[in-house]
C-alpha cells in the first residue's frame, strides 16, 4: 500500500463494495442480463397484446415469425408471452424457495456449528433430510397441503405458497452442511476468542462476528439454490405435482414442449434458454458479490 | 495492604487428548499481581504460558484451584456475570492478523467493547474511539479502513486501543510483539509503557523473549512445563537467578553489549511432554545439578537471599548454581 493510498480520502463502505463489483466485469454482465430478465418478465407482458392463456386455434403450431417472434404452441398460445408470464412465476418460485433454503440452512448450519450440544442432533437431522426421497415427500405434501392452501389462499397463491415451502425444506441442507463446516473453522480463529475476551455475547457473536465471514459460502449456495429451485419446479410440473396445467412456468413450457420435440425442436431451446441464463447470469451476480463484499479481496 | 489485583491458587489445567491421557499445560500455580504492577511471564514454547493467560481471563475453565480477581472469587462465576467483569480484564493477542474480525471496520473493531460495557450516545461514543485511536498512535485515517489493509504493528496497535477502551484493571498479554518486526515491536513497548504510565492498569506480559520482559516488567515469572519455577523481581531475578532453569535460559539470551563473554549454559535433551510429567522436580530430566533427590521429591518454593522464590531441592546448600566454563 503507498503512501497517497493512506491519505486519500476514506470511501465509504457501500462505494468500496460497488467498485470491487464493477471490477468483477462477470458480475457486472452477469447483474446487467438478471436486472433484464426481471425487467422483461414484469414488464414485458404490459407491452406484449397477446395474453399468455388466449387460444387461437387457427394460428397454432407456427414457427417464429413477426407475428409470434417465439412461435405459438399446440393450441395457438402466443409462446412470448407464455414465457414472460412463466419467467414471472419461475423467478419468483426460485428466489423465494432460495431465501427460505438459505434462511433454514444458515440457522441450522450456524447453530450446529456454533453450539457443539446441538451438533450431533442438528446434523444428524440434516442427513435425514438428505436421506428422504424427495419426489415421495412432495407427492405427500401436495396431497396433504394442496386443497388446504387452495381453500386459504386461492389456487395460484396457494400452490405457489405450497411450491415454494416444498423446494424450501427440501433444499436447505447442503448449506446446512457448508455452512457448519465453515463456523466450525471460524470458532478456532483468534478474533472469535478475541470477541469473548472483551465480554461478546453469544448473539452478537454470531451475528457481527460469525455470520459475516460465512457470507461466502451462502452466496455461493443462494446462486447454486435459484437454478435447483427453478428445475425442481419444472420436474414437479413435468409429474403433475406443480401449478395447473394452464398455469405457464419455464418448467411446463420445456416439459410441453418436449411432446414436440421431434417437429418443432425450437420449442424446447427457449425455455431451456431462459432457464441457463438466469441460473448462469445469478451465478455470476453471486460470484461477483462475494467478492465484492470481502474487505480482503477488496483491498487487493 | 492493597489487595492484588489477580490473585490465583494452587491453578492447574488439564486437556484430554484420548485414550485416557491428559496433557498438563498448567501445574499447581500461585501467582498475583498487584494494581498498577505487571508481571512478566517466561518460558520456552509449550510451558503454558499462554494456557495460563486464558485460564486467568477464565476464556478456558480451570481444572483445579482458584481465580481470585479484584478480591472476587471468579472460579466458579457464571458465564453471564463473567462476561459484566471482562470490561475490567482485558487480553492482546499474539497474532494481531487473526485477532481482528477481517470483515469489521477498524473504527468498530475499536469501539466494540465500548459498545458492550459503557453505555454512550453513538457520537460519544465516535469521540471515545477517536481518541483511543489518538492514545496508541494510530492516524484517524485508518479508521475506516478494515485489517487487511493495515500492517501487523498497526492492527496490534488497534487491538492495544481495544483492550484499553473501557480502563480496565487488568490486560493480559499474550507475546504482544513476538510476531512483529524488530522495528516495529521497540514502538509497541514503548507504547504498552506508556499506557501503564497514563492507565494504571496491571499487566500480564506472556513472552518467550527476556530482553522484552525485563525491558517492561516489575515483577517476572519463569514457567516451565507447567509450573511457575522462579518468580521475583525483575533485577533481582536477572541477576542472581536461583532456579538452574532459569539459570539457563538467561545464559541464552543474547546481551547487546558485543564484547561480552557468553558462556551459555546448553540444556541437554527435549522439553519432557506435557502428557508424561516427570516425577518429583518437573526440571531434574535435564537440570546439569540434579540429585538423585531430584527426582522423587516435589521442591518447595522458597525464599532466596535475593529476594527472589525459586522451586529448587538444592537451594539450601548452594548447589543449585551450575558452574559455567569458559566458552571457547
Amino acid at each position: 500500500m503507498t503512501d497517497s493510498d493512506i491519505s486519500a480520502k476514506p470511501s465509504s463502505q457501500w462505494y468500496d463494495i460497488w467498485m470491487q463489483f464493477r471490477s468483477h466485469k462477470g458480475a457486472l454482465i452477469g447483474g446487467i442480463v438478471f436486472i433484464l430478465i426481471i425487467a422483461a418478465v414484469s414488464l414485458g407482458p404490459l407491452l406484449w397484446p397477446y395474453d399468455p392463456t388466449y387460444i387461437d386455434i387457427r394460428a397454432r403450431n407456427q414457427t417464429p415469425n413477426w407475428a409470434h417472434p417465439f412461435g405459438t404452441d399446440q393450441l395457438g398460445r402466443d409462446t412470448l408471452a407464455r414465457m414472460m408470464a412463466g419467467g414471472q412465476t419461475s423467478i419468483a418460485v426460485g428466489l423465494t424457495a432460495m431465501l427460505l433454503a438459505l434462511v433454514v440452512g444458515s440457522f441450522i448450519g450456524v447453530l450446529a456449528g456454533f453450539f457443539k450440544r446441538l451438533d450431533n442432533l442438528l446434523m444428524r437431522m440434516t442427513d435425514l433430510f438428505l436421506a428422504l426421497p424427495l419426489l415421495p415427500i412432495l407427492l405427500v405434501m401436495m396431497l396433504l397441503f394442496r386443497e388446504v392452501l387452495n381453500n386459504a389462499f386461492g389456487p395460484e397463491k396457494g400452490i405457489f405458497i405450497l411450491i415454494t415451502v416444498s423446494i424450501g425444506i427440501t433444499s436447505w441442507m447442503p448449506t446446512a452442511r457448508i455452512v457448519r463446516g465453515d463456523v466450525l473453522a471460524l470458532k478456532e480463529r483468534e478474533f472469535v476468542l478475541a470477541a469473548r475476551s472483551i465480554g461478546t455475547s453469544n448473539t452478537r457473536l454470531i451475528l457481527r462476528h460469525i455470520l459475516p465471514n460465512v457470507m461466502s459460502p451462502i452466496m455461493v449456495s443462494a446462486t447454486l439454490g435459484i437454478a435447483n429451485a427453478i428445475i425442481t419446479e419444472s420436474a414437479l410440473s413435468f409429474l403433475g405435482l406443480g401449478f395447473p396445467p394452464d398455469f405457464p412456468t419455464w418448467g411446463r413450457l420445456l416439459n410441453d414442449a418436449t411432446d414436440y420435440l421431434q417437429q418443432y425442436p425450437e420449442r424446447v431451446f427457449w425455455p431451456g434458454l431462459a432457464i441457463s441464463l438466469t441460473v448462469l447470469s445469478v451465478n455470476y451476480l453471486g460470484d461477483g458479490l462475494r467478492d465484492a463484499l470481502d474487505p480482503r479481496i477488496r483491498s487487493r | 495492604m492493597t489487595q492484588p489485583v489477580l490473585k490465583i491458587r494452587n491453578l492447574s489445567k488439564r486437556f484430554p487428548v484420548g485414550g485416557g491421557r491428559v496433557v498438563h499445560a498448567v501445574n499447581c500455580v500461585d501467582l498475583s499481581i498487584m494494581p498498577g504492577e505487571t508481571l512478566g511471564m517466561v518460558g520456552e514454547s509449550g510451558s503454558g504460558k499462554s494456557t495460563l493467560g486464558r485460564v486467568i481471563l477464565r476464556l478456558l475453565e480451570p481444572s483445579e484451584g482458584s481465580i481470585e480477581f479484584d478480591g472476587q472469587d471468579i472460579t466458579q462465576l457464571p458465564k453471564g456475570q463473567i462476561r459484566r467483569l471482562r470490561r475490567d480484564m482485558q487480553m492482546v493477542f499474539q497474532d494481531p492478523w487473526s485477532a481482528l474480525n477481517p470483515r469489521m471496520r477498524i473504527r468498530d473493531l475499536i469501539a466494540e467493547p465500548i459498545k458492550l460495557h459503557v453505555d454512550l450516545s453513538r457520537s460519544e461514543r465516535d469521540d471515545r474511539t477517536e481518541d483511543l485511536a489518538r492514545r496508541v498512535n494510530l492516524g484517524s485515517t485508518y479508521l475506516n479502513r478494515y485489517p487487511a489493509n493495515l500492517s501487523g504493528g498497526q492492527l496490534q496497535r488497534a487491538c492495544i486501543a481495544r483492550a484499553i477502551a473501557t480502563d480496565p484493571k487488568l490486560i493480559v498479554l499474550d507475546e504482544p510483539t513476538s510476531s512483529l518486526d524488530l522495528s516495529v515491536r521497540a514502538g509497541i513497548l514503548e507504547l504498552l509503557a506508556e499506557i501503564r504510565e497514563e492507565t494504571k492498569a496491571a499487566m500480564l506480559f506472556i513472552s518467550h523473549d527476556l530482553g522484552t520482559v525485563r525491558m517492561i516488567s516489575d515483577r517476572i515469572a519463569v514457567l516451565y512445563l507447567g509450573e511457575v519455577v522462579e518468580q521475583g523481581q525483575t533485577e533481582a531475578l536477572f541477576e542472581t537467578p536461583a532456579h538452574p532453569y532459569t539459570q539457563a535460559l538467561l545464559s541464552a539470551h543474547l546481551p547487546a553489549d558485543p564484547a561480552f563473554k557468553v558462556s551459555r549454559l546448553v540444556l541437554e535433551g527435549e522439553v519432557p511432554s506435557p502428557i508424561a510429567l516427570p516425577t518429583g522436580c518437573k526440571f531434574h530430566t535435564r537440570c546439569p545439578v540434579a540429585i538423585a533427590r531430584c527426582a522423587r521429591e516435589v521442591p518447595q518454593a522458597i525464599q532466596v537471599p535475593s529476594g527472589q522464590q525459586a522451586g529448587c531441592l538444592r537451594i539450601p546448600n548452594g548447589g543449585n548454581i551450575i558452574e559455567r566454563k569458559e566458552d571457547v
